[in-house]
């Protein structure tokens, strides 16, 4: 299997697997406690409204464009604008399986309904990350895996629905 | 800007003529948009000039439409004017071993 060149996993939810006191990194719970999925914005034509991967990026609220001294989220939501959280989707009936000597993750499709880009400068779908929520406060949700690479993107917003349609062999393997 | 199909259910018989157009190659399916159209202004009009009128109003109009709505005028891209559905289809990410993140 070659390697998307644009889509990773972030280090710092991998190291957790390490760590006996990392809370709210499992990525078999439901609910409130299950893995979703939000869209962002990268490459936007200013730079100051775009996310930027890091891998020293751990936390939800590590989602944010610079904006001119002034973060902001960089993520869509249902009207465009940057509000954390209005517009994620959960990946519902996830599932671990081991294919051959690889763990890999997997769940169903999802679709984010009626996207629009009414936000000024907030124009286009570059990227979707997973991350693991929890009924906490967003800085303690883990992102999970970056994926800017695949059939589809960039996706410009017209106030339609942005399905996500999974691969048939599942969304990450390690 | 409103759907100008959005009228005595025209979008439930153009999503069926497009239905039945699927796969037809582009210059053919051209053709036959312009042959419609120049059957329904011959249907109409009783003169020359009039043909003529309309058919400089509806270029006139699907023009405006195709540049000023489907395309932005900054850019020179195309541009989503009525919702519809987009889809991304990820690949399998394989994480790489060894430790060395691809980014």
């Amino acid at each position: 299997m070659a390697y998307p060149s644009g889509n990773a996993l972030y280090p710092n939810w991998k190291v957790t697997a390490w760590q006996e006191l990392s809370s709210f990194k499992s990525l078999d719970q439901s609910g409130v406690n299950g893995v979703y999925c939000c869209l962002v914005q990268i490459q936007a034509p200013n730079p100051n409204i775009s996310y930027t991967y890091s891998n020293a990026h751990t936390f939800y609220t590590d989602l944010i464009a610079p904006n001119s001294g002034s973060p902001q989220s960089a993520i869509f939501n249902v009207g465009g604008s940057p509000n954390p959280g209005a517009l994620q989707q959960q990946i519902t009936t996830a599932t671990l399986n081991i294919v051959g000597a690889a763990p890999v993750f997997d769940g169903d499709d999802v679709t984010f309904l009626q996207v629009t880009n009414i936000f000024a400068g907030f124009n286009s779908v570059g990227a979707l990350v997973l991350f693991r929520m929890n009924a906490g406060l967003s800085s303690t949700w883990r992102l999970v895996y970056y994926c800017d690479t695949g059939a589809g993107f960039p996706v410009l917003p017209n106030g339609g629905n942005v399905t996500i349609q999974w691969n048939a062999g599942g969304i990450f393997a390690i | 800007m409103k759907d100008p199909l959005q009228q005595q259910d025209a979008t439930a018989l153009f999503n069926e003529i497009s239905q039945r157009l699927t796969g037809t190659p582009v210059n053919i399916v051209r053709d036959i948009a312009v042959s419609i159209l120049i059957n329904a202004i011959r249907a109409t009009a009783r003169t020359r000039s009039d043909a003529e009128a309309q058919i400089n109003e509806v270029f006139y109009r699907a023009k405006s439409i195709l540049l000023d709505a489907h395309y932005d005028s900054v850019t020179g891209k195309p541009r989503g004017v009525f919702p519809y559905t987009q889809v991304i289809t990820p690949p399998l990410h394989v994480e790489p071993s060894g430790g060395i993140n691809p980014k």
